[in-house]
């Protein structure tokens, strides 16, 4: 028997209205949970390359914001020094990205991507390092 | 039947509770095209500075896709048109259940492209669109009217997206950052908020502090308020002051307008009214 109207919208008004809302809390990102302006914070990020010989060398992001997409760009730019910003959620789950970016534009041996960021709570860090293809 | 059953009697000229939801269809549909399209690119309105050709055109440079799917270009610039028709269709009431949640999966879809790029607006704009299609909005003031067998289901539903998003919205607020007012110091200091009201306000950090907590209340207070049928039409009010002041002093994308759309699913009267047989001969 097909499920009848209102049994449809109560699986759909379920998901919508609680188990989405709920998973994002839960994952951390509140992502679809509305947490919109809901809290203060700070983000900055901290790019190491590293040349053949394995010497390190300390280097601005903003530098990543050239060959990025708008948003993306403004996100990058002026993150060499604390930076206010409610969530870089997404930057934080997709570092492996950036730091595979940031081989390809600064010709590096190795790079390593360190997202720093400060609430009220304390401060976090999440670090990526990858090697670089030829 | 016999005395003391009771009948279900329509409405004459059509269920209000319906209409209302046909009315909100419409003015949705328009805000996701206003939102998506280059509609009103003429307004020089920082957020629609990227609604040309489309929203979520593919773009030049670096950005990542959610969940690592990213899709050739030409596919995202076909699904962008879908979307389009799909959201023009709704709006129109063509197949309107099928196109608003069409509009909206080709919405989320496009939207995961360019991660970074998500936005609670565009989340919203595209829920609102399917709730309101699975809500029976396409069986009044539409080309093409859909047979609505339950109504009060269908209402619900959208209700139930506007208490969740105000309860949710509460509830994110209660932490250190917001409740001391902190966050809305920072948010005032760094131009996200400003205008005369907001400058008034949050004057001090003892103002900040009270406007935190005003606005953490307000939000949680809104949803049960709106359900409570004595209370709905203030809550509505205190709801659409609440956005407008938003409106003013943060200019939050198009998430006031689009929630004062969707409370619209409170306007109207019951979907149906159960009287007795006397009364309804």
């Amino acid at each position: 028997v097909a499920p009848g109207p209102r049994s449809l919208r109560f699986v759909v008004g379920a998901l919508v209205c609680f188990v989405l809302p709920a998973g994002s809390w839960i994952d951390g990102s509140g992502a679809f949970a509305w947490t919109m302006y809901s809290r203060a914070g700070e983000f900055r990020i901290d790019l190491v390359a590293f040349d053949a010989e394995g010497r390190a060398r300390m280097r601005n992001p903003t530098l990543l914001a050239e060959h990025a997409a708008p948003i993306e760009a403004s996100l990058l730019a002026g993150s060499d020094h604390w930076r206010p910003g409610p969530s870089v959620a997404t930057f934080r789950t997709h570092l492996d990205d950036l730091a595979a970016y940031a081989c390809t534009e600064l010709g590096a041996a190795a790079v390593e991507v360190t997202l720093r960021e400060r609430v009220r709570s304390g401060e976090r860090s999440t670090t990526r390092r990858r090697v670089c293809g030829p | 039947v016999t005395a003391g059953e009771t009948v279900l009697r329509e409405t004459p000229g059509g269920e209000p509770g319906l209409r209302a939801l046909g009315v909100a269809r419409i003015l949705f549909g328009a805000l996701v095209l206003c939102r998506t399209t280059p509609l009103l690119a003429g307004w020089r309105v920082p957020y629609l500075a990227s609604t040309a050709p489309l929203y979520g055109w593919p773009v030049e440079g670096w950005h990542v896709a959610a969940f690592g799917l990213a899709l050739p270009s030409s596919v995202v610039v076909v699904l962008c048109v879908a979307r389009t028709v799909a959201a023009a269709l709704f709006t129109a009431g063509v197949r309107a259940r099928e196109c608003g949640v069409a509009g909206a999966v080709l919405g989320w879809v496009v939207l995961s492209q360019d991660a970074a790029a998500y936005i609670n607006t565009l989340h919203l704009l595209y829920l609102g669109m399917a709730v309101l299609a699975l809500g029976g909005a396409g069986s009044a003031l539409a080309l093409r009217p859909e047979r609505e067998i339950d109504p009060v289901s269908g209402r619900a539903l959208v209700q139930a997206l506007v208490v969740s998003v105000y309860a949710w919205s509460g509830l994110a607020k209660l932490n250190g950052s917001w409740l001391s007012g902190a966050a809305l110091a920072q948010f005032h200091e760094g131009g996200l908020v400003g205008g005369a009201l907001a400058d008034a306000v949050l004057a001090s950090r003892a103002h900040c502090v009270a406007v935190a907590w005003v606005l953490a209340i307000t939000e949680m207070a809104i949803g049960p308020l709106l359900l409570w049928p004595r209370s709905r039409k203030a809550a509505i009010a205190a709801a659409l002051a609440f956005h407008a002041a938003l409106e003013h002093a943060v200019h939050p994308d198009f998430f006031g307008f689009a929630m004062a759309v969707l409370l619209l699913s409170f306007a109207g009267a019951p979907a149906a009214q159960r009287q007795p047989l006397t009364q309804a001969a």
